[in-house]
C-alpha cells in the first residue's frame, strides 16, 4: 500500500465529505431546463422564422448544385433540388434500445453521444417529404454557431405550416419533428408554435463546411 | 400553444427529475464540492448542471446519474478552459509544508487535502476521476473531452504539485505515471 492512489482516494473522500447539505433544487431546475430547450425556437420566432435545431451535421447531398458563389455565405441562392429528400414527421414515441428487425421505427443518430438513449424512433401522422427548395444558405448566428437556412416552395410551406401547428403544444414527446434523412433520425426538435412562414433554421453546426457540406453533392 | 412557453408537459418526466434530484443531490453535491472546493461554486455547478439534464430529461431512460455527472465533469472542465477568474480558490490556510517526522497519519492527511483543494480545478477532476471514481485512462478522457495524453500529463502535474507541497508524504512519482 505505498502508493499515491490511496492516499488521495481517502483525502478526496474526505473533502467530499465535508459538502454542504443540499438545498431543493429541483423545481427550479426544471423549469429552468424546460426555458433552455425552448430558447432557441423562440428566438428564432421572433426574427420571423422557425427554428430547427440539431446539434450535428446532416449526411445530406444536393444534386446539381454548382460551385458554391460567396453568396451562398450572405444570402439565398438559386432553388435547390435536394438529392435526398428531407422527411418530417411527428414523434410518437422513443425508445432507448435499437429498432427490431421488420419494425416500423426509424433508428435515431448515429451518434449515441449527440442524442443519448435515442434507439428508435416511431411517428404518428404521414409527415412530410421534401425534395426541393426554394433557397438554402448558410448564416452565423450570434452565438458563433453556423445555421442552415431553408426556404419551402410554396406547396411545402402549407404543408409545413399545417404540420408544425398540429405540434404545437402536444405533450412530449408528440411536440417533437423528427428530421429524417436517409432512413435516420437526425433532430428531433420541439416545435413551440406553428411555422407558418415557409422558413425554418437548421442550427448547432459549429462550422461553416458542415452547414454547407448540405448543399455540395458528396 | 406555447407562446410564453407553457403548456401541457409530461407530468410524469417532471416527477421522475424531481425524484431523481431529492435522491441523488445530497451525493452530486459532494462531488461539486471536491470538484470545486467551495459550496457556493458546487451549489452552482450543481444547479447549472441538472438545468442542463432537464432540458433533455424526457430523453434520459438509463444511467441518469452517470449522465449528471458528466455534465458537471465537463462543466467544471469547461470554466477552467474559459476564464482565469478563480487563479487561486481563496485557501485561507495554505499548507503548511509538513514536519520530516510525519508525526501523524491524521496531519499528513489533512495536509494532503489541503493541498488537493489548492489544485488547480481541472487536475483536481482528473485526480477525482482517477483515484476517487477509480476510472481508467481512456474512460476519463472520455468524460473531460480530452486526449488520454492529457490526462496522464494532468495527472502526472497534479501529483508533482501535491509531492512539492508535502515532500514527506512519499508520493512517488514513478509509480504514478504510467
Amino acid at each position: 500500500m505505498n502508493g499515491p492512489e490511496p492516499l488521495i482516494a481517502d483525502a478526496l473522500r474526505d473533502i467530499a465529505a465535508e459538502a454542504p447539505a443540499p438545498r431543493p433544487m429541483a423545481d427550479a431546475a426544471w423549469q429552468a431546463g424546460r426555458r433552455r430547450r425552448w430558447r432557441g425556437l423562440a428566438a428564432a420566432a421572433s426574427a420571423g422564422a422557425g427554428a430547427i435545431t440539431t446539434a450535428i451535421a446532416l449526411p445530406l447531398a444536393v444534386a446539381g448544385s454548382p460551385a458554391q458563389p460567396p453568396s451562398l455565405l450572405t444570402g439565398p441562392t438559386a432553388p435547390v433540388s435536394l438529392h435526398t429528400p428531407i422527411q418530417f414527421r411527428q414523434v410518437a414515441t422513443i425508445s432507448g434500445h435499437a429498432c427490431l428487425p421488420g419494425s416500423s421505427g426509424v433508428p435515431g443518430p448515429a451518434d449515441q453521444t449527440v442524442r443519448p438513449r435515442a434507439g428508435c424512433f416511431h411517428f404518428t401522422g404521414s409527415g412530410m417529404t421534401v425534395s426541393t427548395l426554394r433557397a438554402a444558405w448558410v448564416t452565423q448566428a450570434s452565438t458563433g454557431q453556423y445555421v442552415l437556412n431553408v426556404r419551402f416552395n410554396t406547396a411545402d410551406t402549407s404543408r409545413f405550416a399545417a404540420l408544425t401547428r398540429k405540434l404545437a403544444g402536444q405533450p412530449d414527446p408528440r411536440c417533437q419533428l423528427a428530421i429524417i434523412i436517409r432512413g435516420r433520425v437526425i433532430a428531433d426538435p420541439v416545435v413551440q408554435a406553428p411555422i407558418t412562414v415557409g422558413q425554418a433554421q437548421i442550427t448547432g453546426f459549429t462550422t461553416r463546411a458542415q452547414a454547407e457540406s448540405l448543399l455540395h453533392p458528396r | 400553444m406555447g407562446e410564453d412557453g407553457r403548456w401541457p408537459v409530461d407530468e410524469r418526466v417532471r416527477q421522475d427529475f424531481t425524484e431523481f434530484v431529492t435522491a441523488r443531490s445530497a451525493e452530486l453535491l459532494r462531488l461539486a464540492y471536491v470538484l470545486t472546493a467551495d459550496r457556493h461554486a458546487a451549489e452552482d455547478l450543481l444547479q447549472n448542471s441538472l438545468i442542463k439534464a432537464a432540458a433533455h430529461w424526457g430523453r434520459i431512460h438509463s444511467a441518469p446519474e452517470a449522465y449528471v455527472r458528466r455534465i458537471m465533469y465537463r462543466e467544471q472542465v469547461g470554466q477552467w478552459r474559459s476564464r482565469a477568474r478563480r487563479p487561486e480558490t481563496a485557501m485561507a490556510q495554505v499548507p503548511e509544508p509538513c514536519e520530516p517526522d510525519q508525526a501523524g497519519t491524521v496531519d499528513a492527511r489533512l495536509a494532503l487535502k489541503d493541498a488537493l483543494l489548492a489544485l488547480p480545478p481541472r487536475k483536481r477532476a482528473v485526480l477525482v476521476l482517477r483515484y476517487l471514481e477509480d476510472l481508467p485512462e481512456a474512460q476519463v478522457a472520455n468524460i473531460l473531452g480530452c486526449s488520454v495524453g492529457t490526462v496522464r500529463s494532468q495527472t502526472h502535474k497534479a501529483i508533482a504539485q501535491l509531492k512539492s507541497a508535502l515532500p514527506s508524504l512519499g508520493l512517488n512519482d514513478t509509480e504514478v505515471h504510467r
